[in-house]
């Protein structure tokens, strides 16, 4: 499937690039937790946008909760991390210590600030990752928390949908203070934008060769 | 920065938020920083214009702040750090409740603007309005108590005692952040409702209260004594029966709890305690009103067939075997009020009023005055003529009354439930007739 998009070098220096962005997000975690965060990617895929819906409806779970950001610069889109709704404030009580937290109802919405912040550390690190070894530069926005079910999530996700828009499809584990999560993190990728995300990927390969 | 866009436009677009806005230009530099956050910093900033964050606030910036601050300048990268994760993300406190002010807890979002012409933070105190919050919360839910006390203070059935622990215990439970005390003193009763078993400061209130013969500036002064020696807050509650006083003690569960919190939680918990006490009291009054005669403060007419009706019931589920009705009538009354006046003859009656309650007891009896000098007493017993015997003498025994002996005798007819019938008419008709007899 990827062949459509990406060449095999391509992907493989995608999954690359991911890898390092999700481990210097979980040394950054690790930072605030004041304990080792360890975060890994056991699936990385891409999908066009109607493979995407069948693959959310079959994998995630009915209701999400999720952190999104926007993401601007030789690629846009926007790029979410994914929990089940239920589960979604565990990593902000597993990273916290739970006497902080669960005062009273009022409070959950600041917890989903917190959430929307770890989402925020987990995602700037791999797109920055992604912008700085590219050498290319990308803004992010702040970013959003938001409540949806696999079949909306798309519509959630994209503005404009367009033939050209592929998915990048992460599963992400989380194992935090002897307690185990995961979590997807979702890219939405415009493809057609002047192709510059694939030349990007491109040059940057035929550097390697050349050095 | 500034001739990109206008200083005005850029704020005028947080004009509706509370909270701090610092702006830095591309390479970090202060170029504003609102009222707010000069009027909460902890350290007096005079001049910020090109300085770092980090200057400004003497090295007390939270480090991730530094970093995201760093990752907006050279990666273009926004940044939330919420409140909930980092203490102390920038020195700031709040002025609102103590002279020094608490230190604030606060969130920044970090957003490098478009084209790279500067760098947007803005601070928010989610802490305040989540106070505001719990505050709306906390009135809610004191409403929702009021409401319904408010019905239940209109329930003759339910006991004052027992509708104060009943609805303490429900403001309690629903505040969760309060301990909550509380004395009720009227002459010849006191309602304690206390979790401790000797709870000195009440003690010490009771015999403020009974001592100082109820002088309100005394007591007031008495009690800020008491109350400014311990870490409770205590104040007097007073009726529109000035023979009724209440006395409230509040304490934090946890001290934790902001003052202004404290303050206004209890502030409305007094008035509540206050209107719904006073809305018992109310209905208690005019209950007994309804119920009671007048002149002599014994049952009324209209109250016989309502007591008719209970001890029918106490019948009917077994607790008692049967019931009887006494007819009293005085003899001779009349001749009484010709002679001396109305007021004398109401001065007698009380006092026979009195002798007929006297001589039951009112857990299994009640007496009536049924008409000018007509008395029902019905008890839980069998038609007994030793009763009748005792009353006759209790009610003829002489007595004086403004200077005068005098002596009353009373016919009295009786009709036991169910033996003489089995409703009020039919009882009242065969007493009155054997009481005729009599006569």
């Amino acid at each position: 499937m990827m062949n459509n998009f990406l060449t095999e070098d391509e992907f493989d220096l995608m999954v690359e690039l991911v890898n390092i962005g999700v481990g210097k997000s979980a040394a950054s975690l690790s930072q605030i937790a004041q304990e080792e965060v360890v975060l890994c990617v056991p699936a990385l895929e891409f999908l066009s946008l109607d493979d995407a819906t069948t693959a959310f409806q079959e994998r995630l779970p009915n209701s999400l909760t999720g952190v999104s950001q926007e993401f601007l610069g030789f690629f846009s889109g926007k790029a979410a991390l994914l929990f089940p709704e239920s589960r979604s404030l565990d990593l902000v009580h597993v990273m916290l210590g739970d006497g902080e937290a669960l005062e009273i109802e009022v409070d959950a919405e600041l917890e989903e600030e917190a959430l929307s912040e770890l989402g925020n550390i987990l995602l700037n690190n791999c797109l920055s990752t992604i912008s700085n070894i590219l050498n290319k530069p990308l803004n992010t926005l702040l970013p959003n928390t938001f409540h949806t079910n696999p079949e909306q999530l798309t519509d959630h996700l994209i503005f404009q949908k367009k033939k050209d828009t592929i998915i990048m499809l992460l599963k992400i584990d989380f194992s935090l203070k002897s307690r185990d999560l995961s979590g997807h993190l979702v890219f939405v990728i415009d493809f057609s934008e002047n192709g510059s995300f694939k030349s990007t990927l491109d040059n940057y390969l035929k550097s390697l060769e050349e050095s | 920065m500034k001739d990109l866009i206008s200083m005005d436009v850029l704020l005028s677009s947080f004009g509706g938020i509370e909270g701090g806005i610092i702006i830095l230009n591309p390479k970090g530099y202060v170029l504003y920083v609102n009222e707010w956050i000069l009027k909460k910093s902890i350290i007096d900033i005079k001049k910020y214009e090109n300085k770092t964050l980090n200057e400004i606030f003497e090295n007390n910036v939270n480090i991730q702040l530094l970093n995201a601050i760093d990752d907006a300048i050279n990666s273009s990268l926004s940044r939330v750090i919420s409140h909930k994760i980092h203490k102390d993300i920038l020195p700031l406190r709040s002025f609102d409740s103590l002279k020094n002010g608490q230190p604030l807890n606060v969130s920044a979002f970090i957003s490098p603007l478009k084209e790279k012409v500067g760098i947007l933070i803005r601070i928010v105190d989610y802490s305040s309005l989540v106070k505001k919050e719990k505050q709306i919360k906390i009135n809610e839910t004191l409403l929702r108590i009021e409401k319904d006390y408010f019905i239940k203070s209109s329930d003759e059935n339910i006991e004052m005692e027992d509708f104060i622990e009943n609805f303490l215990d429900r403001a309690i439970k629903s505040i969760g952040f309060i301990n909550i005390d509380f004395l009720l003193i009227k002459n010849d009763m006191t309602i304690k409702y206390t979790k401790e078993k000797k709870n000195k400061i009440l003690i010490e209130c009771e015999k403020l209260i009974r001592n100082k013969a109820f002088d309100n500036d005394i007591l007031e002064k008495e009690i800020d004594t008491l109350s400014s020696n311990s870490n409770k807050k205590i104040c007097v509650l007073y009726f529109s029966d000035k023979s009724i006083k209440g006395v409230l003690e509040f304490s934090k569960k946890d001290e934790s709890i902001i003052d202004t919190v404290f303050e206004k939680t209890l502030s409305k918990i007094k008035s509540l305690i206050q209107g719904l006490i006073e809305s018992k009291i109310n209905y208690e009054k005019l209950n007994h009103i309804a119920t009671h005669d007048n002149l002599t403060d014994l049952y009324n007419r209209s109250y016989l067939n309502e007591k008719f009706n209970s001890f029918k019931q106490k019948h009917s589920n077994g607790i008692i075997k049967n019931f009887t009705l006494f007819f009293v009538d005085l003899n001779k009354f009349k001749n009484l009020n010709d002679e001396f006046g109305h007021r004398y003859g109401d001065k007698v009656l009380i006092k026979i009023a009195q002798r007929i309650k006297n001589s039951v007891d009112s857990q299994n009896g009640a007496v009536f005055r049924i008409g000018g000098d007509e008395f029902v007493v019905m008890k839980e017993e069998d038609n007994s003529q030793n009763y009748v015997d005792n009353l006759k003498t209790r009610i003829s025994s002489a007595f004086l009354c403004e200077s005068n002996v005098v002596s009353i005798t009373a016919s009295i007819g009786s009709a036991s439930f169910p033996s003489d019938g089995t409703n009020l008419d039919d009882l009242m008709h065969v007493a009155d007739e054997k009481m005729y007899t009599e006569k």
